[in-house]
């Protein structure tokens, strides 16, 4: 009881300090000039992390990806982080975690997520029907990725044949998709770099409104674990760590590593995290598939094995 | 005397059983007793506070209140379930009740706190998408409201599961969120 009595009394303090830190004064060129204050965090512009080009090199070695088609991808990723403003190590990292860089996974699967950004349905309309929602100019940019095709860009196959061939996991011999469809390669790229840039505003715009500082680098980080598991989780996340910590606990999560790691690895705080959200079975699972995919990006993007 | 000790040697058969099991059950409790001790432990006693309530645990009073909207929504007046939803709000004010995180994004985004980040949708994403879907139906256009219904809802499962996780795993309060909008894409019973 006592126990309880001097918790709630600790809370109240620590809402009360929060409020009080939501009340300061930032003036907008103060939070620009916070926000381009943190040195880069990638080390180069691809992967450098061990377990990253071991797995590239495993699937050359096997035949699961030519040298030519590694050069498209490698092609496109460059194209798409200068038209969808996102680092090459994140997008590389994003698509090696969704697919092992499998233009085709799932493909015969309609009910999965499919395609070398793992989309399902939804997502592709959101690039269709909402292009720019969140970021203006998207569907221009997409356009110029499946022009003379027409929107919508779809998980479309041609010819149906070829649905045989990658059942039998046969892909090398399919020929070039049409440039409006998922599984192929530019476009893929270009919509899951879309996406993945969507995920990033919509974090970003939530932290400037509050004024809220954060290292650029580090909240694509955060970004991925929205592509993958929503923008409602992380939100849900990010509240949880203000309630506790205050504003600048929250701050000093966006900007330190070390500590973004700390949380995003903590199956147990995420679970608790997300009580709100779900029940505890969805939850739990949630929690942990969070954890094991913030650890492999980070890795992977930031070229740190812990 | 053989029999004597054949019983003799039963009893003693039949006590180690009895024995083994009630140590066994007794090692069950206080396994599970102790992983839920453990557990609870990183709730770290802020069960109390509403933005980490669990679930399962929600208010009845924010439970009634979201039945009492689906109601509303059955008689098919935009009018009468803004008219409900405005008194359901006035009632948790007046009351100093605050919806769980969930209830208020979804239906009393008035009650989400002023830098809360999910003001960022509700703001920007749910409230557009609601008032084209209102517009859409009350000018009687089924086609524009079914429309304006799917990107509500496109927007709903973006921002709840991300590009890759299925729509089965949508939370309760996206679910009924969407079950009471749905019914204002189309003017038919």
């Amino acid at each position: 009881m006592k126990t309880r009595s001097t918790f709630s009394a600790l809370l109240v303090v620590l809402s009360l300090a929060g409020c009080a830190q939501e009340d300061r004064e930032r003036t907008d060129e103060d939070y620009q000039r916070l926000l381009q204050s943190h040195p880069s965090l990638f080390k180069a512009p691809v992967p450098l992390g061990t377990a990253f080009n071991k797995e590239v090199s495993f699937l050359k070695k096997t035949g699961q990806i030519s040298k030519g088609q590694f050069n498209k991808i490698s092609t496109a990723i460059d194209k798409s982080t200068v038209r969808f403003d996102v680092p090459p190590a994140i997008l590389w990292c994003l698509l090696y975690q969704e697919s092992r860089f499998d233009v085709f996974r799932n493909a015969t699967e309609p009910n999965l997520a499919r395609g070398i950004g793992q989309f399902l349905q939804r997502a592709l309309d959101e690039l269709n029907e909402d292009p720019d929602l969140f970021a203006k100019g998207t569907k221009d940019r997409l356009n110029e990725v499946i022009k003379p095709e027409p929107f919508p860009i779809a998980f479309s196959i041609y010819p149906e044949s070829a649905l045989r061939s990658i059942q039998l996991g046969k892909t090398t011999k399919i020929p070039m998709q049409s440039k409006n469809s998922y599984y192929r390669i530019e476009t893929g790229i270009a919509a899951s770099a879309a996406y993945l840039n969507n995920r990033y505003r919509q974090l970003a715009s939530a932290l400037r409104k509050n004024k809220i500082g954060y290292h650029p680098d580090l909240l694509w980080l955060y970004a991925v674990a929205a592509y993958n598991k929503g923008t409602r989780a992380v939100f849900a996340v990010l509240n949880g760590e203000r309630t506790v910590k205050g504003i600048d606990g929250l701050e000093d999560l966006l900007t330190n590593p070390t500590n973004t790691y700390s949380l995003l690895t903590d199956t147990k705080l995420l679970d608790y995290r997300l009580r709100p959200i779900w029940g505890i079975n969805k939850r739990r699972r949630y929690a942990q598939e969070m954890s094991k995919n913030f650890e492999m990006i980070y890795s992977c993007a930031f070229g740190e094995e812990k | 005397m053989s029999s004597n000790s054949s019983r003799k040697l039963e009893f003693k058969q039949v006590l180690v059983i009895v024995l083994f099991v009630t140590l066994y059950i007794v090692a069950i409790w206080y396994a599970a007793n102790y992983f839920k001790a453990r557990y609870s432990k990183s709730d770290s006693g802020l069960s109390s506070h509403p933005d980490f309530e669990e679930l399962k645990d929600r208010n009845p009073k924010e439970k009634e209140a979201i039945t009492s909207l689906d109601k509303a929504s059955w008689e098919g007046s935009w009018e009468k379930l803004a008219q409900e939803k405005n008194r359901i709000s006035k009632d948790f004010s007046k009351n100093q009740f605050k919806p769980s995180l969930g209830a208020s994004v979804y239906f009393f985004q008035e009650h989400l706190e002023s830098g809360s980040l999910e003001k960022q949708f509700t703001d920007g994403h749910l409230e557009p998408g609601l008032k084209n879907l209102r517009q859409a139906y009350e000018y009687g256009n089924d086609k524009d409201a079914k429309r304006a219904y799917e990107t509500l809802q496109n927007r709903v499962e973006n921002y709840e599961l991300g590009a890759t996780t299925q729509a089965s795993e949508l939370s309760e309060d996206a679910q009924k969120f969407l079950e009471i909008y749905q019914r204002f894409s189309s003017h038919k019973k």
